[in-house]
């Protein structure tokens, strides 16, 4: 069985392919705004380079559209403006085969792709990207976040004391980059509420150090901050739901400090700690087709796009468990 | 001998005394690390005190120093193993009488709950905090309806209504925590019933 997985949510419009379950072809191109993302830009640029990736997808899975089995696409959450473009072509797609369509809930596909990868069978996920902070966890049939902002995804906050810094989008790479050369810890709000951590306070504190201390001890100052209040979460949900493995996705697990801390923690607690290729770290279309291919036999009645879409909304009936 | 590890503390019972002692997290810096420890060790045993003093049961601090709290060992059920919605209605009542005297507990979740001898003790305040607040107050509420949600995944609802009913009743500020509450809800990036 051949899965073509579109994936539209923000910035990033990717098409991935699965055949039996195995990643065959993950392709993408990123929305890049100077400032924050502008929905209509955003929707305008994935319609611009759908019609090459996914030519490029196929070609580079060796196969050709009139092979595809199942088509999924990202569902939410997301920009409905985003969301729009890969529910539009990924229905065209499979109206046009009479091949069936699966509604993929992002965040489950960020989870299905890091246990593809690391083999862990249950993890705790920590899912950081620009707009999603949650700490995710499977259990009676659902996959349930345990904690998540209470307001801003992490990788905002880091975009943001960015473009207060001058630094251009995405501010991420820059940052760790700074980081390194600080050395002076500046305290900074630590705000950890049960699992839940909060980041509006963060922005506004930081915003008031600019000139005062330097871009480098800021930036070290930020990233120790509040990975620890991540990981800090993230260890409580471990200890809470007595599970033994963690993984990190999303855009803002490129980081290596951050991966670093998840290492340690994991190690001080004997527990098992994989990082994942950075490739399926970030939004792309393979983790869609791969989590479709998951879903095949799904009756959905509705396949709109959910702008906020639920990870403990969709019943999770494929695992033996 | 070792009878619980938490994710920042290992708590230890000794010749019938329960000693909590927050232990060094590599994957923080140390400066962080020694500051939260010891700020977080010394505002746990303070609010404990205040705690007892205000009627509100808990374990009896004996003594703490900078990582290390020394205490009364409750001899009970964890209430997230003996779930029953009647404690709800106490636990209300409980909640409501810390949060009229600033007390925020930080971590509001039944397995933080313990019930001796039919009775209700509060314990790990190591996420606690003195705050007068309405921000802070409608968040412990929230802690607790996230952690009832995702632990009884069948009897929430009803339990949390139990407990707000009964918060109601004894809490001074209830309009404004409860408002507070709702826009909480609303704050998060995905809650219920928002569609498309």
């Amino acid at each position: 069985m051949i899965v073509l997985g579109i994936e539209s949510t923000a910035h990033t419009f990717g098409v991935g392919i699965v055949k039996d379950g195995k990643i065959i072809a993950n392709e993408r191109d990123t929305y890049k705004p100077k400032e924050g993302i502008i929905p209509r830009e955003a929707m305008e640029h994935h319609y611009d380079v759908a019609p090459s990736i996914i030519q490029r997808a196929l070609e580079k899975a060796n196969v050709k559209l009139s092979d595809i089995d199942l088509y999924a696409y990202s569902q939410g959450p997301g920009i409905p403006s985003c969301l729009r473009v890969g529910y539009e072509i990924s229905r065209y797609l499979s109206n046009k085969s009479k091949k069936k369509l699966i509604g993929v809930n992002h965040s489950i596909a960020h989870l299905e792709i890091a246990r593809y990868f690391t083999g862990f069978d249950d993890p705790v996920m920590l899912y950081v990207s620009g707009g999603n902070t949650q700490i995710i966890v499977y259990k009676e049939g659902k996959y349930r976040v345990f904690g998540e902002t209470q307001d801003i995804g992490v990788g905002n906050l880091i975009d943001r004391v960015g473009r207060a810094l001058n630094i251009p989008f995405p501010a991420g790479p820059k940052i760790e980059e700074l980081a390194k050369k600080g050395s002076k810890y500046i305290e900074i709000p630590y705000v950890i509420k049960g699992m839940d951590v909060s980041f509006s306070g963060i922005e506004t504190h930081i915003k008031k150090l600019i000139g005062k201390e330097s871009a480098e001890n800021i930036a070290y100052s930020l990233q120790e901050t509040v990975f620890s209040m991540l990981i800090e979460a993230a260890e409580r949900a471990m200890a809470y739901c007595n599970k033994d493995s963690l993984v990190i996705t999303g855009g803002v697990a490129a980081n290596k400090r951050l991966n670093e801390m998840g290492k340690i923690m994991c190690e001080e607690r004997n527990a098992k700690f994989k990082e994942i290729p950075l490739e399926y770290a970030g939004d792309n279309g393979a983790m869609i087709a791969y989590t479709g291919y998951l879903m095949k036999d799904y009756e959905q009645i509705d396949l709109k796009p959910i702008r906020n879409y639920r990870t403990d909304a969709v019943e999770i009936k494929y695992r033996k468990w | 001998m070792i009878i619980a590890k938490g994710a920042e503390a290992v708590i230890r019972l000794e010749n019938g005394i329960v000693i909590k002692e927050r232990i060094r997290k590599n994957y923080r810096i140390e400066e962080l690390d020694y500051k939260l420890r010891k700020s977080r060790t010394s505002i746990e045993a303070k609010v404990m005190k205040l705690c007892r003093e205000n009627g509100i049961l808990c374990p009896n601090v004996i003594d703490y120093n900078d990582f290390e709290i020394r205490m009364e060992y409750i001899d009970g059920k964890k209430l997230s193993d003996s779930f029953s919605l009647d404690l709800m209605k106490e636990l209300g009542k409980t909640v409501a009488k810390m949060h009229n005297i600033n007390i925020i507990h930080g971590d509001l979740t039944t397995s933080n709950v313990m019930i001796k001898d039919n009775k209700l003790y509060i314990i790990d305040f190591g996420l606690a905090k003195i705050s007068k607040k309405i921000e802070d107050k409608a968040t412990d509420i929230f802690t607790l309806k996230e952690a009832l949600k995702a632990n009884h995944t069948e009897l929430w609802e009803k339990a949390f209504n139990i407990f707000i009913s009964e918060y109601k009743n004894v809490s001074i500020e209830k309009d404004k925590i409860l408002e507070r509450y709702y826009d909480i809800e609303k704050r998060r990036r995905y809650y219920e019933n928002s569609n498309y």
